[in-house]
């Protein structure tokens, strides 16, 4: 099947790009990788009349981290390279699984962890963690930059906070502290080429063994990934025993409505939501 | 040379130098791993068309009005064809044999049963014109009232699908086979009677390559190049459909992406191209996209399954009744013969004194069912096995003790006509449970933890459909030689992956003591080659095999008695062996071949040898003319599979520590071959058992591609273990029997049982996966998709 | 208006210009526009892998990747592997240990185990497993497969010892 037709266009610029944008709003498709754009417009799910490549841009594939400001990840950094990079395996091991558990070799390749959340799948691998762990998306527009929190960012499937003309250009994780940890668990029936039936993230903070903060995210149970605040609340304050523990996964089951799909009814999902809570949770808990 | 040729020439096996233990190599295999090798879809002209179907896009409909205005007015549209391009109406199907059972159009004229159903086709200079004029022709339907459960299609009543009125409603086929001792006194005489049902699900073959048709017209010729596993019986009805005799149809058969019976029909879009390329004038190309490829070519058949059996005391099965329903969806074709078949396989592999089989393949709008790696078997052994499973246990018998009770034997002559020759079923079964550790670990495994056993039985070797004429269920082989000793090799049977070529070169090269770098060999092509009449039913190894030994055979005595006046020895103390002829009497009587064959043409006025082969199942067709006992195949292959396993137990996830895997293909012809067919096997039984199912929704599949279709990666398959050094079959080729097909049926119900026994739930459907097992454990109904 | 966009890239080693579509693949460039039919089309969704080729050293799915975003860059397909008539480890462990049967995965799954041995030469199965699970064989179980690369591997290792 050809693809519908288009005009290829490359920035060298982000101001230019963010032009393009504006300039050909609702009718242009930014693109990094390709990977979640050339499938869906094959499927004639969108057939935009231009498309905006942003390789061309200097600078945008950073992978850099920092004690204060944490992990700054490139629109154009492969997952590939999130995936195999020994500083985000060093400091934040949870990012580079959920890079690595994405579709396949050649797609990470290709795709980045930008693209993956611009794209807003509900089942996306690489949200839960950002939403764990309170990741901000620095935004470019025709008028300058802003930061987006990343809970504001997912607005429903194929739908984000982006505004007409924008870009995302990074998005920063914040460092994870001695007694902070994290972890990603997605949820498929093969181990590679499978979307998340669930996916879950945690993030867990300790201090003298009582719990002081967490955050647990869920993928594919709602139209975008949510976070779980009730499940939360059960673990802060407490130590986290299995009855604890338990009752988070029950609470993060109680805290979304999924559908029933041809992968999935929504009752597995949700019983497989308090199984995945509980055993994100405990792989956090390991790493201390 | 007939089959019952004399076997005075055939080489011994203390002669054998290349079969079995020697590492030969595939002779397509440099052109594969560089890239070279030309399937179809590499097949380029310069001035080619592209091909594009326009399809029903639901079904059963009516079709009001078809208009290719629009469409005609594209620029670079070159041809459309609309269903009266075809006014002659003849239809589609699949034996020749059986040419009054065909029953599709090639486009429908009136009604659009399945959908994705052919009805028209376009022609035009690239691939995006082809696509937006098919968009541009308008189809108007009437949908009319379908019916997707086949025992709602049995209803008088519900709608009729492709149903001539003949029999019972919507039933385009039956088979009954009943045969031996009074089965009501065998049932009246049991110590124990269970009464079970089971369902196997829809499948699809997910050959790598999309099926494809390039087709030319010269010089009143059709030459179609074909993704095919029986480019002969698509001349047939190429040639029917086209309204030409068949000297004006060549169908080639290019290197072919897999095919595992889903390349066994003759489909309307290779037709479209042939008939398009002669409109045109220019060659036209038509590849499937991977999406038609799921919905409009074929499935393996969903069967729902009752099986009544009746044991003795001491646990040996008496007697056993079932009644097998299987979705045909609207069309025959290849599935004609899946209710003898899904009769068949309910014997394997075990000994019964009486059996009453019946089986009812029924019209419905879902997607057609037809021939897939097993044809039945894989289903049928699925229910059967659970079924032996669930004796042994309500019995108290030890699993593999119990199979070994029933156990067919050599010799053995069943009820309904089979006449097992070679057979080490019990063998398997010793060797699989001694391999997966069942002894030390039975009794001992934790929660969760479980070994599952599956035994079953396949034809080796059959017909199209088993028929007393040869000409349609033979295998065909030429060999040539040439004043250098050089062969040149002509088989009709059809490589579609599995290495069939490389064996009948190897077997030829074997039989003429010559390197396999001297055999050139040629294939199916329907103007070059000679007949045969497809890859399916297990057939090729042993019928081209044994095909291609004797014209081997013929051509080597040929030489022999030429050259044994010369020696002053009889013709048949000589043998081919290492490039020579030599006296197996005098040692010092040798001469290379190449000198042999000079003399041979010098005497024979200047004649290249050849030699001639053959073989045919023979047998005769009664089982299709209601009567009960027919012996279906020359030789019988029987396998063991064994899985350990754990079952996560919160989530319903396998871990398949391990799959051991026994079969009994007689003597194996190249062990790196046997055993890539096996471990095949493992990987498409366990897609079946745990990852593959064609969901469907009113016909449509819903899951048409690689990423909701989910076969195994590499990722997800498990460790696996094969033995398959058992008896040599008698009449095998070089001793070998079937290896690919009837090994893909034990995978799905050895993994089944061990799952039973790691749960402690008896499962009776498939697939497993995790949601159907979770379901399972706390007590949920499964009813998230439909039949 | 059709768009179209002249490109310049290096492949299998050459140089090559061209004027594509932009909505062309770089999977259909290479095979209807220059012939290089040796790289497959099995779904043409980025799910089977018979269409991998190298693309800056790294596999990637040629189906889902424009022609037009690979100018300037270098790309390497499976008839770009034998040199001067000389077959590579791969190949040959692929055909020595009966790594393939239909072939049709063979092209792509070669491509995607040269870039896993270009930048690990020591793999272990589970790395193997891991470079090839874009890659869908329906015939082989990938035993073979992996035994294959396994095999190559060592002889490469061994060569350079």
């Amino acid at each position: 099947m050809v693809l519908p037709q288009f005009e290829y266009m490359t920035a060298s610029t982000l101001e230019e790009a963010c032009r393009l944008l504006l300039e050909h709003d609702g009718k242009a498709k930014v693109m990094a990788g390709a990977t979640d754009l050339i499938p869906p417009m094959r499927d004639k799910v969108f057939t935009p009349e231009y498309i905006i490549d942003l390789k061309q841009i200097p600078g945008l594939d950073e992978l850099t981290y920092d004690e204060e400001e944490g992990l700054k990840i490139g629109a154009l950094t492969t997952l590939r390279t999130l995936e195999k990079s020994e500083l985000v395996q060093a400091k934040n091991p949870a990012v580079s699984y959920a890079a690595k558990v994405i579709a396949s070799t050649q797609i990470r390749a290709k795709g980045t962890l930008v693209g993956n959340i611009c794209n807003s799948s509900p089942s996306n691998d690489s949200a839960p963690n950002l939403l764990a762990q309170g990741a901000k998306v620095n935004v470019q527009g025709v008028d300058g930059t802003r930061v987006i929190p990343i809970e504001e960012f997912f607005l429903g499937v194929r739908k984000t906070a982006l505004k007409p003309g924008e870009i995302v250009t990074s998005v920063v994780i914040p460092p994870l502290k001695d007694n902070e940890k994290a972890a990603y668990l997605k949820f498929a029936v093969r181990k590679a080429m499978d979307l998340a039936i669930i996916g879950v993230a945690a993030k867990i903070k300790l201090e003298n063994g009582i719990c002081t903060d967490a955050k647990i995210a869920l993928g594919a149970v709602a139209i975008t990934p949510i976070l779980a605040p009730k499940a939360a609340e059960v673990l802060i304050g407490k130590e986290l025993t299995d009855e604890v523990i338990e009752e988070a996964a029950q609470a993060a089951m109680d805290s979304c409505s999924p559908i029933s799909d041809i992968r999935a009814s929504k009752e597995y999902r949700k019983a497989m939501i308090g199984v995945y809570t509980k055993r994100a949770i405990k792989q956090c808990l390991e790493q201390f | 040379m007939h089959k019952d040729c004399s076997k005075t020439y055939f080489k011994k096996p203390e002669f054998y130098r290349l079969t079995g233990e020697s590492n030969y190599v595939r002779i397509d295999a440099e052109d594969k791993v560089t890239g070279h090798g030309k399937y179809v879809g590499d097949i380029m002209f310069p001035d080619m068309l592209t091909g594009r179907m326009v399809r029903a896009p639901f079904a059963p409909a009516r079709i009001l009005s078809i208009d290719t205005s629009e469409a005609e007015k594209l620029p670079g549209v070159k041809c459309i064809l609309t269903p009266k391009d075809f006014e002659w109406k003849a239809k589609v199907g699949n034996g020749e044999f059986a040419a009054e059972f065909a029953d599709k159009e090639v486009l429908c004229t009136e009604i659009v049963r399945q959908v994705g159903d052919d009805v028209c086709a376009v022609a035009a200079i690239d691939e995006e014109t082809a696509q937006r004029a098919v968009d541009l022709i308008k189809v108007e339907y009437e949908k009319l009232p379908g019916v997707y459960d086949p025992f709602e299609a049995m209803e008088e009543g519900a709608p009729e699908v492709n149903w001539e009125g003949k029999g019972l409603h919507n039933i385009g086929m039956q088979s009954h086979m009943c045969a031996g001792t009074d089965i009501d006194e065998e049932f009246g005489n049991a110590a124990y009677i269970q009464h079970r049902d089971y369902s196997a699900h829809r499948m699809v073959h997910a050959a790598m390559e999309p099926h494809g048709a390039v087709a030319t017209y010269r010089n009143g010729t059709y030459n179609i190049w074909m993704s095919t596993q029986m480019c002969y019986v698509d001349q047939f009805w190429y040639a029917r459909c086209l309204g030409v005799p068949e000297n004006r149809v060549r169908v080639i058969k290019p290197l072919v992406g897999g095919g595992f019976g889903g390349k066994l029909d003759s489909y309307s879009f290779g037709l479209c191209a042939a008939k398009m390329a002669e409109l045109t004038q220019r060659p036209v190309r038509m590849i499937l996209t991977r999406e038609e490829v799921f919905q409009t070519t074929r499935n393996r058949h969903p069967i729902y399954m009752h099986i009544d059996t009746a044991f003795a005391k001491n646990g040996k099965m008496l007697a056993k009744k079932c009644y097998h329903v299987l979705d045909g969806g609207p069309y025959g074709g290849s599935g004609v013969a899946a209710c003898a078949q899904a009769t068949l396989w309910a014997n394997f592999p075990y000994k019964l004194n009486s059996v009453d089989f019946l089986a009812r393949r029924v019209y419905t709008n879902n997607p057609s069912s037809g021939a897939m790696r097993g044809y039945t078997a894989c289903q049928v052994h699925f229910a059967h096995d659970l079924n032996m499973q669930y004796a042994a246990d309500q019995m108290g018998i030890d699993p593999v003790e119990f199979r070994k009770i029933s156990a067919a034997d050599p010799g053995y002559v069943a009820p309904a006509g089979l006449h097992i020759t070679s057979c080490a079923y019990k063998e398997t079964l010793d060797t699989a449970a001694k391999e997966i550790g069942w002894y030390e670990r039975k009794g001992k495994m934790k929660d969760g933890e479980g070994i599952g056993f599956a035994g079953t039985g396949f034809v080796s070797g059959t017909g199209f459909a088993v028929l007393e004429a040869p000409n349609q269920s033979s295998a065909c082989v030429q060999v040539r030689l040439n004043k250098r000793g050089m062969v040149t090799l002509y088989i009709g049977s059809h490589d579609i992956g599995q290495g069939s070529d490389t064996v009948m070169t190897a077997i030829v090269a074997e039989e003429l003591g010559l390197p396999m770098d001297m055999v050139k060999t040629f294939m199916s092509d329907t103007f070059l080659t000679p007949w045969d009449s497809g890859s399916y039913g297990s057939r090729v190894t042993f019928l081209a095999g044994n095909a291609a030994r004797r014209a081997a055979v013929d051509a080597k005595r040929q030489l022999f008695e030429t050259i044994a006046p010369i020696w002053g020895v009889m013709p048949e103390t000589l043998e081919c062996l290492d490039g020579k002829v030599i006296s197996k009497e005098k040692a010092e009587l040798t001469m290379p071949i190449g000198d042999a064959m000079f003399k041979y043409m010098t005497i024979h006025g200047g004649d290249e040898l050849i030699g001639v082969g053959s073989y045919y199942h023979r047998t005769d067709n009664s089982q299709y003319n209601g009567e009960n006992t027919t012996n279906y195949a020359p030789a019988y292959s029987f396998s063991t599979g064994a899985a350990h396993l754990t079952v996560d137990k919160e989530t319903g996830v396998l871990d398949i520590d391990e799959f051991v895997f026994a079969h009994d293909c007689g003597r194996a012809l190249n062990r790196r071959a046997v055993e890539g067919q096996l471990e095949g096997s493992i990987g498409m039984g366990l897609g079946y058992a745990v990852y593959e199912h064609n969901i469907t929704k009113e016909g449509k599949i819903l899951n048409p591609n690689f990423r909701d279709y989910r076969f195994p990666t590499a990722l997800d398959m498990p460790k696996m273990r094969t033995f398959y050094d058992f008896t040599p079959d008698e009449e095998g080729p070089l001793g070998a029997k079937e290896a690919g097909e009837g090994s893909a049926a034990p995978v799905a119900p050895a993994i089944a049982n061990a799952v039973n026994m790691a749960t402690g739930v008896y499962f009776t459907a498939l697939p497993l996966d995790p949601e159907h097992i979770w379901r399972a454990m706390n007590g949920m109904e499964d009813d998230r998709h439909s039949k | 208006m059709m768009h179209k966009s002249v490109i310049s890239l290096t492949i299998n080693g050459d140089s090559v210009d061209a004027i594509v579509k932009d909505n062309l693949t770089l999977l259909d460039f290479l095979r209807d526009q220059l012939g290089l039919t040796g790289t497959k089309k099995g779904c043409e969704q980025g799910e089977c892998g018979a269409c991998t080729v190298l693309l800056d050293g790294l596999p990637v799915n040629s189906c889902c990747t424009l022609a037009v975003e690979c100018s300037g860059r270098e790309v390497v397909t499976i008839e770009g592997l034998a040199r001067e008539g000389e077959l590579t480890p791969l190949q040959r462990q692929f055909i020595d240990k009966w790594a393939l049967q239909c072939g049709y995965c063979t092209p792509g799954m070669i491509m995607s185990a040269t870039a896993l041995l270009n930048h690990n030469p020591h793999p272990t199965e589970l790395e193997i497993r891991e470079a090839i699970e874009g890659n869908l064989c329906r015939c082989t179980g990938y035993a073979k497969i992996v035994e294959a690369i396994q095999a190559a591997a060592a002889e490469m290792n061994w060569e350079e010892a």
